[in-house]
């Protein structure tokens, strides 16, 4: 088991380029509803994409299916990290199929991640 | 008979599925636009007449689910399940499965006959996407039509279903989605308590009914709590839902939402073959270039300069042969007819009221053509994205930019553009923001009075600060509102980058033909009352004793002897003269008399009074309003120099009641146009209500500030 494996967290922190696990969601009425009918189930998997030049929303890559949400509704929903994005802090192995943003950036500009980052090994 | 020869079909889809599309090429330009019954969701409804049947098309709003949070759901679904078309054409965007089953899930738990049509055939080929249609037809118990809209391929099959269905030689054979035990328990049990309720009146599928309660559906809830066998319903639920809680682990609103997506990951897992990995598309690289970080919101920007300068600069040249065109009409028709009241009905009331309706329709066209191209492209949705962070400062959605822009253009397509906004809390705040983006129709008004009021090195400046005034007004009464009627009902931002298409021409000049019909069938006859109305109250009631002195006034220059330029500048001043005492005992003329007390304290006197209630025909007529009380003639214009030197040298004013007049105009309630189609737009009166008293109210106030604070200063 990699330490990746424990990285939980809420959507609205994933940094772009990242792939996710669905574990559930927060959210209540509407909301919920929304998320849920967009598939934001448990076990979806997901790619964090982009975020919109001015930092919210969010676009996300749900199989090919491309979703944005504004940073209050990702706060909702809980995700575990299976992946790693293109430029880990860490220099941990280059998964990347993410699109466009997380592709050949400095790390300066990936002020997003707030994952527990436990990968020291 | 032909009511037995006619067949009604409904089609349900994803938005972007290529459902409008399709529905175009179905019924071609056999179609008009509606509204759905007390809702501001647009019906499309056409007919094509095929193997000796007539069929009916109603084509529902896009939607991704059918549950009861938006009007487009509940709209798409009370249709299916109250009228009871003949069949459903679930429309199934062929390279988004996943996405667009889950509304087939949800079509199939009402029972009721449809077919899929499963669009965008010719990209599901070119993807190399091998999918398995008889076995996916056999695990979702419907038929599947692949169609392309944009290849016109698949519709003679669908027609041919569709009669073949209604002629019976095929026959549906509705197929029930398969739960969890667990589900299927509390499901059954609740369809069987349903169904023993003999005088439950309702020709809804109970087992539709019964799931739709353990996903908390609000109109289901409604449906039943009035009803005795709410109780035995109630204890059921309250007896259960814990065990099952514990049982799964969820609850059964999110327990239903994942086994209806476990189901189409297994469907699509046995009949769908995707050739390895997905590539980087067009819709990619354009991504990478038009949202990024960067160059997103230049891009933005750009866009939307584009579309401004095309609606309005671009909008400007047929406006203005729409207005010489009137014009010319006005002066041949005076000249063949005498000069009398019938004449002057017809003139300066009916043909200018008819031209005043006409000249909206370039900026309509124009500024609807881009709003088609933004949408169909799949644009909007990127716009949107790129601002929605800055207008959900003020509690507004991504797509209420458009509109608001369109505002300092004009507000009457402005207010049309908020069609765009699905949410009626987004929409009807935007509606009633608009009118503070000064439109086009008030510079004439601001240029005139910064003219005789501020030093020329000031001008620049206060026109600038009157715009970010409006603006900041705008924006503050946005968060008002959305603080205080709307609280709590702003919708979630859950929005689909769809992925970039090129419209078609026949969508796009469907778009714009059904918007310049709506805008005339709708708009133009009150409209057209209101301006013969106004005109009425300017000019009417006449007074002959006026008429009368300036007649021997006439006479008495022309008795004069005077050189011939004399005499007729004599004239011309006799009848300016005129002209303002006429319009000064008008009904116009005595309600803005009447509002003095009211102005009073905003430094206004009855004449700027009298200017701002014709202002309420259109914004500029104040300028020829004030130009026909100082007796200048009703020609003046904010250029013209003598009414700019009568405002500077009249005691009564200053730059105080200048700018103050300025703030006041920029405020106060749009032209008439502008309100008939707020109306038209807001759907209901107390909105018209509240947007007539909130622009004047906050005019009021605002202009009271200023004008003190000036006085302050000066």
């Amino acid at each position: 088991m990699r330490a990746s494996e424990t990285m939980e967290g809420t959507l609205d922190l994933a940094r772009c380029g990242t792939l996710l696990e669905v574990l559930g969601i927060y959210a209540e009425g509407e909301i919920r509803r929304r998320l849920l009918d967009m598939g934001l189930v448990k076990g979806a998997r997901i790619r964090v994409i982009r975020k919109a030049p001015l930092g919210d929303p969010v676009e996300i890559d749900m199989n090919g299916f491309f979703l944005t949400l504004r940073l209050e509704e990702a706060k909702t929903v809980k995700v575990r990290l299976l992946e790693a994005g293109p430029f880990h802090r860490h220099g941990g192995p280059h998964h990347g199929r993410g699109r466009g943003m997380g592709r050949g950036r400095h790390r300066w500009f990936h002020r997003f991640i707030r994952f527990p980052e436990t990968d020291h090994s | 008979m032909t009511s037995s020869k006619e067949i009604r079909v409904a089609l349900a889809g994803n938005p972007n599925s290529g459902k409008t599309s399709l529905f175009n090429v179905l019924v071609g330009s056999n179609q008009r636009v509606g509204n759905f019954t007390g809702v501001t969701v647009e019906k499309y409804e056409g007919f094509r007449k095929y193997r000796g049947y007539k069929i009916r098309f109603t084509d529902l709003p896009g939607t991704y689910s059918l549950s009861a949070y938006s009007p487009e759901e509940r709209v798409a679904r009370n249709f299916i399940l109250t009228e009871k078309p003949d069949l459903v054409i679930h429309v199934v965007d062929g390279t988004n499965l996943e996405r667009n089953l889950y509304l087939t899930t949800q079509i199939m738990d009402l029972h009721i006959p449809f077919v899929i049509a499963l669009n965008m055939y010719d990209e599901v080929k070119e993807k190399n996407i091998h999918i398995d249609l008889t076995h996916l037809e056999r695990l979702l118990g419907a038929h599947i039509v692949p169609t392309s809209a944009v290849e016109k391929t698949g519709i003679q099959d669908l027609l041919d279903h569709i009669v073949d269905t209604r002629e019976g030689t095929i026959t549906f054979r509705p197929h029930k989605l398969q739960y969890s035990q667990e589900l299927n328990k509390l499901i059954n049990d609740l369809e069987t308590i349903l169904s023993r309720a003999k005088d439950l009146n309702t020709t809804l599928p109970h087992s539709w009914l019964g799931t739709k309660l353990l996903e908390n559906d609000k109109e289901v809830y409604k449906l039943l709590r009035d009803h005795p066998i709410w109780i035995t319903l109630n204890q059921y639920l309250s007896k259960h839902l814990e065990p099952f809680k514990h049982l799964t682990g969820n609850d059964p609103e999110i327990q239903l939402t994942e086994e209806r997506y476990a189901f189409i990951r297994g469907a699509l897992a046995e009949t769908v073959q995707f050739p390895g990995k997905r590539k980087r598309d067009l819709t990619d690289i354009l991504d990478t270039i038009l949202i990024n970080r960067f160059t997103g919101l230049p891009i933005f920007a750009l866009i939307m300069y584009l579309i401004f300068t095309a609606t309005f600069r671009l909008g400007e040249y047929p406006m203005i042969w729409i207005e010489n065109f009137f014009t010319w009409i006005s002066i041949g028709l005076k000249d063949i007819l005498p000069e009398t009241l019938f004449r002057s009905i017809l003139v300066d009331g009916i043909i200018a009221g008819v031209g005043g309706v006409l000249v909206f329709l370039p900026n309509i066209l124009i500024l609807f053509l881009g709003i088609s191209l933004l949408e169909g492209t799949g644009y909007m949705a990127r716009a949107a994205f790129v601002v929605d962070k800055i207008m959900h400062r003020v509690g507004l959605h991504g797509k209420s930019f458009i509109p608001m822009l369109t505002g300092f253009g004009c507000s009457v397509p402005a207010f049309m553009a908020t069609r765009t906004l699905k949410n009626d809390a987004d929409r009807i705040t935007t509606l009633l923001i608009i009118p503070f983006m000064s439109c086009g129709a008030k510079l004439p008004v601001y240029t005139l009075l910064i003219g005789a009021f501020f030093p020329a090195h000031h001008a620049g400046k206060v026109l600038f600060g009157i715009y970010i005034f409006g603006i900041l007004v705008a924006l503050g009464s946005a968060g008002f509102f959305k603080k205080t009627l709307f609280k709590g009902e702003s919708e979630p931002f859950v929005m689909e980058l769809p992925p970039y298409r090129l419209p078609t021409m026949q969508s796009l000049l469907l778009q714009m033909w059904h918007k310049a019909r709506m805008y005339i069938r709708k708009a133009a006859t009150v409209i057209l009352a209101a301006s013969i109305l106004i005109w009425f109250a300017g000019n009417f009631p006449k007074d002959n004793s006026i008429t009368q002195n300036m007649d021997v006034l006439k006479t008495q220059i022309q008795e004069k002897n005077l050189s011939p330029l004399e005499t007729s500048q004599a004239l011309k001043k006799i009848e300016a003269k005129e002209e303002a005492l006429q319009f000064e005992q008008s009904y116009a003329a005595r309600l803005g008399k009447a509002l003095e007390p009211a102005i009073k304290p905003l430094g206004f006197d009855w004449r700027i009074g009298v200017a701002l209630v014709s202002g309420i025909a259109a914004k500029e007529v104040v300028v020829s309003t004030m130009g026909t009380i100082y007796s200048i003639g009703n020609q003046a214009t904010e250029e013209s120099v003598s009414l700019r030197e009568h405002l500077r040298n009249d005691p009564a004013y200053n730059a105080a009641v200048g700018l103050a007049l300025m703030v006041f105009v920029l405020l106060y309630v749009p032209c008439i146009a502008a309100t008939v189609i707020f109306h038209r737009e807001a759907g209901a009166f107390k909105w018209t209500f509240l947007y007539f008293f909130y622009t004047i109210g906050v005019a009021w106030i605002m202009t009271f500030l200023v004008y003190r604070l000036m006085n302050l200063i000066l």
